[in-house]
C-alpha cells in the first residue's frame, strides 16, 4: 500500500508535515493581504478621480474609509471560515431530491468536494473568492471527477443560490487550476472497507466488526473537516478510526493488532502507534466552527474583498479597457498584416 | 511547482513554456496543434479542448477531457503517454502530451512493412506493460484499440486517449456505462448491459489486437452490435453455461446460433503455440477466468525464444503523414479525414464513426 500511495499526486504534492503545511498557509496569507491591499489602495485612487455624478462605479468601500485602516482576515479566521463552509457541503446536498442524493451524491463525491474546497483554501484566499460559492463549484467538479455527473442546471434549481451557471463554470476552471488539475483523492473509506474485510478474516466476532466498521465512517467522515488528509496516508486514517470506533464500543482490538503488525521491527511500530494516536487528537479535538462565529468573520470579509474580482469595482473598469485596448492593438496588428498582404498582391498584377 | 506560488502566476509560467505552431487535427471536443517547449526545443502536442454545447447546453469542462486529465495526472510510465502540462486559456482547457509520430493501426496497415514474429512479441509486451501500470493504479482504459497505442521515433508503444477511462476498484461502483470500447475491441461481456465489470473489458481488446497483429487485418470486424457478437461466437465457438457461468442467464431473452469451436491454431497458422495459448487465454469468455496483466506478462510467450525485438530496432514506417499524427489524440473524431487513399482505410474509418457515434454523452 505504502509504494502505490507513494506514486500518487496526493503524495506528491499534497502531503506535508505539520511544520510545512503552516509555512503553506502563513506564507501563502501573508501574500495574499498584501496584493490584496495594493488593490484596495488602488481603488481608493481610481475612486477619487471619479466624478460623483453620472455613470458611477459601485463603491465596494465607504468614501470616508481610508483602506489603510482596512481590517483583513487573519489566516485563523480564513480557516475557521472554510472549516464552516466545507461542514455545509453534506447541508447543501440535502436540498437535492432524495434520488440524486441517494445515486449520485455518495460519500465518495462528498469526501471529494470537502478535499477539492480544502485543498483549494490552502492556495487561495477568501479575499479573493468567497467560499459560499466555491463549495458549489467544488461539489459539482466532484460529481464529475467521481463520474456521478450532476447537470449544472440542478444544483441552480435546487439550491438558494443567485449566482448564474455561467459564475460557477468560470469558478470550476479557476478551482481545476488551484487543484492543479490533480482530481483523484484517496480517502481512508476505502481502506476502512479494506480492514474491514480483513478483521473479518482474522476474528470471530463478526456481528461486532460490522458495528465498528459504521461506526469508523463516522470518524472518517469527521476527519475530512481536519487537517489529516494533508498530513497521514489514507490507510492510516483509517487504522485510527477504526481504533477509535472500537474503543467507543469497548471492543479489544489488541490481538487483531498483534496478529498483524508484531512481526513489523518496534521503532516501525511505534512510529505507527505515535500517528494512530496524533489522529485520535486530532479527530477527537475537532469542533466545527459555530455558526454565530462564521458570521461574525463573514461580516468582516465583507469589508476587505478583493475590489479586483467586483465587476463593478473602479479597478475592474479600469481592467477591462486595459484589456479591450490591448485586444484593439492586437485586432489593429492584424489588420494591418491583412493590409499588407493583400497589398503584396496586388503587386503581383502590376 | 511552487507550493508557494498563486495559481494564476504558476499557470501563467506554464503558458508561456510553449510555442503552438500549427493545426495537426480537430475533432468535436478537441483540436490537436503540434507546439515546442521553448527552454528545450523538444516537439509537443497541444490539445485544445473546446467547451462544447451537448444537447443539454454546456456543462463546464468537458467530461471526456475531466476523464483523461485525471487518469494522465496519476500515471507515469515508459508505455502510457505523458501528460506534461495543463494550462487554461479564455476558459479552454490546454493539454501538453508527447508527441509521437505514429500509431499501431498506421504500422499494420502498412504493407510496405513486413512484421516478424519478434516485433509482434514487442509491441505486445509494451502494451501490456502499460496497461498493467493503468490497471496497477485502478484504471480502466475501456478504449484500446490499435489506433490508440502511439509509437513514437525510438520505436517505444505508449497507450493514448483516455478519454473514455475511469477509476475502478471500488467495491461499490455502480452505473458503469457499458456503451465502451469500440465495437470490434469490446469484450463479450458489455454486450449484455453489465452495470458493472472489470479490468478483464482491457485484455479482451488487447486479444483482438494480438490477432490483429498475426493477421494484419482487424480480427473481429462486426457491423453491428448484434453482427459482433454472432462474429464472435462464429470464431470462437458460441459459450455454454460451462465455459461462462451465468452465460445462458445473461442470454435468456436472445437465441443464438450455436457454433462449434474451432481451435485458433486453423485461423493463426504461424503463430507458435505460446503465442496461441497466450492469445487463447486472453479471449476467454468468463471475464473471471480471462487472463490479467499480471499473469499475462509472466507468460511463457514471453520468457521462451525468439526475444522482442528492442523497440529502436523495430520496423516502422518510412513516411509519416503530418495529417494524421496524433489524431487519435483527439476523443471523437469524426471529421478527420485526409487518412490515406485506401477504400479500406476508409470503410474502416466510417465504421468507427458509426462506432463512435453510438457513445452517448454521459457516460460514467
Amino acid at each position: 500500500m505504502k509504494e502505490l500511495f507513494t506514486e500518487t499526486s496526493q503524495y506528491r504534492n499534497w502531503f506535508y508535515s505539520k511544520e510545512k503545511l503552516q509555512e503553506i498557509r502563513e506564507k501563502n496569507h501573508a501574500s495574499a493581504v498584501e496584493r490584496v491591499k495594493q488593490r484596495m489602495l488602488e481603488e481608493a485612487e481610481l475612486q477619487k478621480s471619479i466624478p460623483t455624478r453620472g455613470e458611477q462605479p459601485e463603491r465596494i468601500n465607504s468614501p470616508r474609509l481610508n483602506p489603510a485602516e482596512i481590517e483583513y482576515l487573519k489566516m485563523e479566521d480564513e480557516l475557521a471560515l472554510c472549516n464552516y463552509y466545507q461542514t455545509q457541503i453534506p447541508l447543501v446536498v440535502s436540498k437535492f431530491p432524495e434520488e440524486i442524493q441517494k445515486n449520485k451524491f455518495t460519500d465518495k463525491v462528498k469526501a471529494s468536494a470537502i478535499t477539492y474546497v480544502k485543498r483549494f483554501y490552502l492556495r487561495n484566499t477568501m479575499m479573493d473568492y468567497h467560499p459560499r460559492d466555491i463549495i458549489i463549484t467544488c461539489l459539482f467538479l466532484a460529481a464529475k471527477t467521481e463520474f456521478s455527473f450532476v447537470p449544472i442546471e440542478d444544483f441552480i434549481k435546487f439550491l438558494p443560490t443567485k449566482a448564474t451557471k455561467e459564475v460557477f463554470f468560470d469558478l470550476e476552471l479557476i478551482v481545476a487550476r488551484s487543484l492543479r488539475y490533480e482530481f483523484t483523492i484517496h480517502h481512508p473509506y476505502l481502506s476502512a472497507y479494506g480492514l474491514f474485510l480483513d478483521m473479518q478474516t482474522v476474528l470471530k466476532d463478526a456481528k461486532t466488526i460490522q458495528v465498528i466498521y459504521e461506526k469508523s465512517k463516522e470518524f472518517i467522515h469527521k476527519s475530512l473537516f481536519t487537517d489529516t488528509m494533508f498530513l497521514y496516508q489514507p490507510s492510516q486514517i483509517a487504522l485510527a478510526t477504526v481504533r477509535i470506533a472500537a474503543k467507543e464500543l469497548n471492543f479489544n482490538l489488541n490481538s487483531y493488532f498483534s496478529i498483524k503488525f508484531n512481526s513489523e521491527p518496534k521503532e516501525k511500530l511505534d512510529s505507527l502507534y505515535k500517528k494512530l494516536d496524533e489522529i485520535e487528537n486530532i479527530i477527537k479535538e475537532y469542533e466545527p466552527t459555530p455558526l454565530n462565529k462564521a458570521k461574525e468573520i463573514d461580516a468582516r470579509l465583507h469589508k476587505c474583498k478583493n475590489p479586483e474580482k467586483n465587476p463593478n469595482s473602479a479597478i475592474s473598469r479600469k481592467r477591462k479597457l486595459e484589456r479591450e485596448g490591448l485586444e484593439d492593438a492586437d485586432n489593429h496588428k492584424k489588420k494591418k498584416i491583412e493590409d499588407e498582404y493583400q497589398k503584396s498582391l496586388e503587386e503581383v498584377f502590376k | 511547482m511552487s507550493t508557494f506560488q498563486a495559481p494564476e502566476e504558476e499557470e501563467l509560467q506554464i503558458e508561456n513554456k510553449y510555442l503552438k505552431e500549427k493545426k495537426i487535427g480537430e475533432g468535436t471536443y478537441a483540436k490537436v496543434y503540434r507546439g515546442i517547449e521553448r527552454a528545450t526545443g523538444r516537439t509537443v502536442a497541444i490539445k485544445k479542448i473546446k467547451l462544447v454545447q451537448t444537447e443539454i447546453g454546456s456543462q463546464g469542462i468537458e467530461l471526456s477531457a475531466v476523464r483523461e486529465v485525471k487518469c494522465l495526472r496519476e500515471l507515469r510510465h515508459p508505455n502510457v503517454i505523458e501528460l506534461i502540462d495543463i494550462y487554461s486559456h479564455k476558459s479552454n482547457l490546454k493539454l501538453v502530451l508527447e508527441y509521437l509520430d505514429s500509431d499501431l493501426e498506421m504500422i499494420i496497415k502498412d504493407k510496405s512493412i513486413l512484421f516478424q514474429a519478434p516485433d509482434i512479441k514487442s509491441w505486445m509486451l509494451m502494451t501490456l506493460r502499460g496497461l498493467d501500470h493503468c490497471h496497477r493504479n485502478w484504471i480502466l482504459h475501456r478504449d484500446m484499440k490499435p489506433n490508440n497505442l502511439l509509437v513514437g521515433k525510438d520505436g517505444q508503444l505508449k497507450i493514448a486517449d483516455f478519454g473514455l477511462a475511469r477509476d475502478y476498484g471500488d467495491p461499490h461502483a455502480k452505473n458503469m456505462s457499458p456503451q465502451v470500447v469500440t465495437r470490434w475491441y469490446r469484450a463479450p461481456e458489455l454486450f449484455f448491459m453489465p452495470s458493472q465489470y472489470g479490468y478483464a473489458v482491457d485484455i479482451w481488446s488487447v486479444g483482438c489486437i494480438f490477432a490483429e497483429l498475426l493477421l494484419r487485418t482487424p480480427y473481429l470486424a462486426g457491423e453491428s452490435d448484434l453482427a459482433q457478437l454472432e462474429l464472435i461466437f462464429k470464431a470462437l465457438g458460441t459459450p455454454t453455461e460451462e465455459d461462462w457461468p451465468g452465460f445462458s442467464e445473461l442470454a435468456r431473452d436472445m437465441k443464438f446460433q450455436k457454433y462449434s469451436r474451432t481451435p485458433l491454431q486453423v485461423h493463426f497458422k504461424a503463430a507458435g503455440s505460446d503465442a496461441i495459448d497466450l492469445l487463447e487465454k486472453m479471449l476467454t469468455y468468463d471475464p473471471n477466468k480471462r487472463i490479467n496483466t499480471r499473469e499475462a506478462l509472466l507468460h511463457s510467450y514471453f520468457r521462451k525464444l525468439p526475444r522482442p525485438t528492442p523497440p529502436d530496432q523495430l520496423p516502422k514506417q518510412k513516411k509519416t503523414q503530418e495529417n494524421v499524427i496524433q489524431q487519435k489524440e483527439l476523443n471523437s473524431k469524426p471529421t478527420i479525414q485526409n487518412r490515406g487513399e485506401q477504400t479500406e482505410h476508409r470503410k474502416r474509418k466510417a465504421q468507427e464513426i458509426s462506432n463512435k457515434g453510438e457513445k452517448k454523452i454521459h457516460r460514467s
